[in-house]
């Protein structure tokens, strides 16, 4: 059996679970379904080279993961500390917050997993920027710490508070006004 | 009123925010637990980032469709012809 079939064969038993992976992580399906291709073409290579492996399914997702986080690293360039005032979208002058309104969770604990509200959730995230759904992603998907975060995508404590502060209320204001 | 004890919210925000990562200095605990206990707004505020927060641990359960059977074939196309 040549190396190709017994890649092809691998992407068969793992190739969704895989892609799965890659699509909780990016922004889009072809971006997941270019780090899943581009995972099995570098298996191929390597296993040319290469004795026996012995873990396909954990060998895959060491090369997927490492491409995630070139992903990752390549998203951070595109950070900037934003210098513009954003305060003032929430706060007034004296730091008061502008609208009430907005409370969700007094809807209880059952939103979580209610369809409608995971849809306005997720589209609410997508107006983000790439960068703060990233990070967004690193903190509450792949679970680093904040430090792990800075080291990974190289930017500084401030930037990331300022990044998470601004994801936050984005958030909560968003769902404010698309969640009745 | 802001003074050396007195919170704005937006300074609350971010203290809520902080917290949900990292133990805050006594300080800064007492200062949020004094302002929380006054501001009804920033206490709702709390409570929604923990849903959200929650809500952000879940990932995305409705995109965690698989490839489409085109993707999957191009894909496998690509690793047979490489």
């Amino acid at each position: 059996m040549g190396k190709e079939q017994n890649i092809a064969d691998w992407f068969k038993v793992y190739g969704d679970e895989l892609y799965r992976y890659a699509r909780s992580r990016v922004n889009s399906a072809e971006e997941a379904a270019d780090l899943v291709q581009d995972t099995f073409v570098s298996a191929l290579k390597q296993v040319q080279n290469k004795t026996e492996v012995a873990h396909p399914k954990a060998y895959l997702y060491t090369l997927l993961k490492a491409r995630v986080a070139d992903y990752y690293r390549k998203a951070a360039k595109a950070i900037k500390l934003f210098a513009e005032p954003f305060e003032s979208d929430y706060f007034d002058a004296d730091g008061y917050w502008l609208a009430a309104g907005g409370a969700i969770a007094a809807h209880s604990e059952a939103l979580l997993d209610d369809p409608d509200f995971i849809l306005v959730f997720e589209a609410c995230k997508q107006k983000l920027p790439n960068a703060t759904q990233l990070i967004l992603k690193m903190k509450y998907l792949d679970q680093l710490s904040s430090k792990e975060i800075c080291q990974e995508l190289d930017i500084a404590a401030t930037q990331y508070w300022q990044l998470m502060h601004r994801a936050k209320l984005a958030l909560r204001k968003c769902l404010g006004n698309n969640w009745k | 009123m802001k003074s050396l004890f007195m919170l704005s919210c937006s300074q609350a925000a971010a203290l809520i925010h902080q917290q949900a990562e990292l133990p805050l200095s006594s300080g800064n605990r007492l200062k949020l637990a004094f302002h929380l206990r006054m501001c009804a707004a920033c206490k709702a505020y709390q409570k929604d980032q923990r849903l959200i927060e929650a809500r952000l641990r879940q990932g995305n359960s409705l995109s965690a469709q698989g490839m489409t059977p085109e993707e999957a074939e191009r894909i496998l196309n690509k690793i047979k012809t490489n």
